[in-house]
């Protein structure tokens, strides 16, 4: 591709521009749709890989006790699952479909993330209030970093200097400097906040909170809350657009989805998508949101243009889907 | 020692009905009881969400705000348990309601942060389909559990009250039928 390029530079100057300028094009285009699904099915200790292109399960791999949280590394091959009953983590080949390694890893092993570029695995528990800080290959522990009361929602920002912890029982959520391995700042958010997730440019970090029916978004350049945006009842997980213009957060107790207008910043529309909903994710590209509906054991396809539903594909038993569950979505 | 203070505060904690926090795992019940009596007749014994006589583990009901969502009820049941609840929906035209526990002593009932539906739906052969579910965490919010605050205890506690509430509601209904 470099090489095609210089030589067409070499050849006539004139269309140098004009290279460079599809050369950032190609660099802005988001990557390609995801290919799979990673379900985590606490209710049958598994995971369901759902090809998301053909709408179906494809493979069910068993994994520890009680699967919870999940993270798809940025080029699919490498996903880790949380096992909080069993205490393990599973490492899983994306490609392959199969367990590479598992390891036991603290009281309660539940939030997940793995850095842009694949170098480090970032897991809360629980039970202990720690980030430990994880091998992505033979997942041994590398570090830990004391964090507040039990730790859940983490993400981790593109460059991979920064972690962001949900707190949930401090109704905070912490900034970790991943050089230091240690809290730099700490944000208060509204209630027992949860699930989060940032947006596909790195400039918001989007924040549920379970016991106050809200959304706190945090400027990451300022590390504040810019806006507190009621939502539906009980909020668990939340869904951000390629283009970071629409969120989407599910709501347990109302079986729907508050779809959020990021410049608004206001509710605009509310889905009934079934019931409990819970780990949710849009596509990297294709204006597709992903929802698993933990108590109707099935994966609910979105339009986010159309605001439709477009499929239901059944997973296991119970699915959780807490984290990125999908490569490269956000 | 750390781990017993940790224990004996969530433990306070509890009795005062302040805990949030919860095990690793969300358990789910759904019940479901075919009853040969149309939707309506269904819905007209078990709609008033401050008469649950209908249940038999239940003395008596007292609470106030009708049937509108933030209602709120206290089960009276025996030997003085209490189960403290909040409307959250209510759909008479769809025979629904959806609420939650906001207290209750895990010795009462093993659960905490429980939610439930209780629906009725036509059947083929006109009467109906009662479904009763519940979405709840075990008593015990740490590893270990003692087994009557386990996940396995906590499902079977809920299930044997959906399923003597149901059928009992079934025997009312069709009774003398």
């Amino acid at each position: 591709m470099q090489n095609e390029i210089q030589i067409q530079l070499n050849h006539s100057t004139r269309y140098g521009i004009l290279f460079l300028a599809l050369i950032a094009l190609l660099i802005s285009t988001p990557g390609s749709a995801a290919q799979y699904a990673f379900i985590t099915n606490q209710g049958d200790d598994s995971v369901s890989v759902i090809n998301l292109k053909e709408s179906r399960l494809t493979a069910t791999l068993q994994v520890g006790s009680k699967p919870a949280g999940v993270a798809v590394s940025n080029n699919g091959k490498r996903i880790y699952v949380t096992n909080p009953e069993s205490r393990e983590v599973y490492l899983l080949d994306g490609i392959k479909l199969k367990t590479i390694t598992h390891s036991q890893v603290g009281q309660g092993p539940l939030g997940i993330a793995v850095t842009p570029d694949g170098s480090r695995v970032y897991l809360a528990d629980w039970y202990e209030d720690l980030v430990y800080v994880l091998d992505p290959e033979d997942l041994s522990i590398l570090a830990k970093i004391p964090v507040g009361e039990s730790p859940s929602g983490l993400e981790v920002n593109l460059d991979g200097e920064r972690l962001y912890v949900a707190e949930r029982d401090d109704n905070t959520v912490s900034v970790i400097d991943t050089h230091l391995n240690q809290v730099v700042k700490r944000i208060e958010v509204g209630k027992r906040p949860f699930g989060i997730r940032m947006d596909s440019r790195g400039k918001r970090l989007y924040v549920a909170n379970v016991a106050s029916n809200d959304l706190s978004v945090i400027d990451l350049d300022k590390l504040k809350v810019i806006s507190t945006i009621p939502v539906g009842s009980t909020p668990y997980g939340i869904a951000v657009t390629p283009n970071s213009q629409r969120v989407f957060v599910t709501n347990q107790h109302d079986n729907s989805v508050s779809v959020i207008d990021a410049n608004k910043l206001r509710e605009i529309r509310r889905l009934k998508v079934g019931e409990f909903p819970e780990g949710i994710i849009a596509d990297p590209t294709d204006g597709r949101i992903y929802i698993a509906n933990w108590f109707t054991n099935e994966l609910v396809v979105l339009d986010t243009e159309k605001l439709e539903i477009i499929n239901r594909i059944p997973t296991g038993e119970s699915p959780r889907a807490f984290g990125v569950f999908i490569a490269g979505g956000h | 020692m750390i781990k017993t203070a940790a224990l004996l505060f969530s433990i306070i904690l509890f009795h005062t009905g302040m805990v949030e926090a919860h095990g690793p795992t969300r358990q789910k019940v759904i019940v479901k009881e075919q009853i040969s009596a149309s939707p309506q007749a269904v819905w007209d014994v078990v709609k008033d969400f401050h008469d649950m006589s209908w249940h038999p583990a239940v003395i008596k009901t007292e609470g106030d705000g009708g049937n509108s969502n933030g209602a709120k009820r206290v089960l009276m049941l025996p030997n003085d348990g209490k189960i403290h609840e909040i409307l959250e929906k209510y759909d008479s035209e769809k025979h629904s309601f959806f609420y939650r526990i906001e207290k209750v002593d895990v010795k009462v009932l093993p659960v905490t942060n429980y939610s439930s539906w209780f629906n009725i739906a036509p059947a083929d052969d006109g009467g109906s389909i009662v479904t009763w579910k519940g979405a709840f965490y075990r008593g015990f919010p740490n590893n270990e559990p003692p087994p009557e605050l386990s996940d396995q205890a906590a499902v079977d506690a809920v299930t044997g009250v959906y399923k003597s509430g149901l059928s009992n509601l079934k025997k009312l209904l069709e009774k003398g039928s």
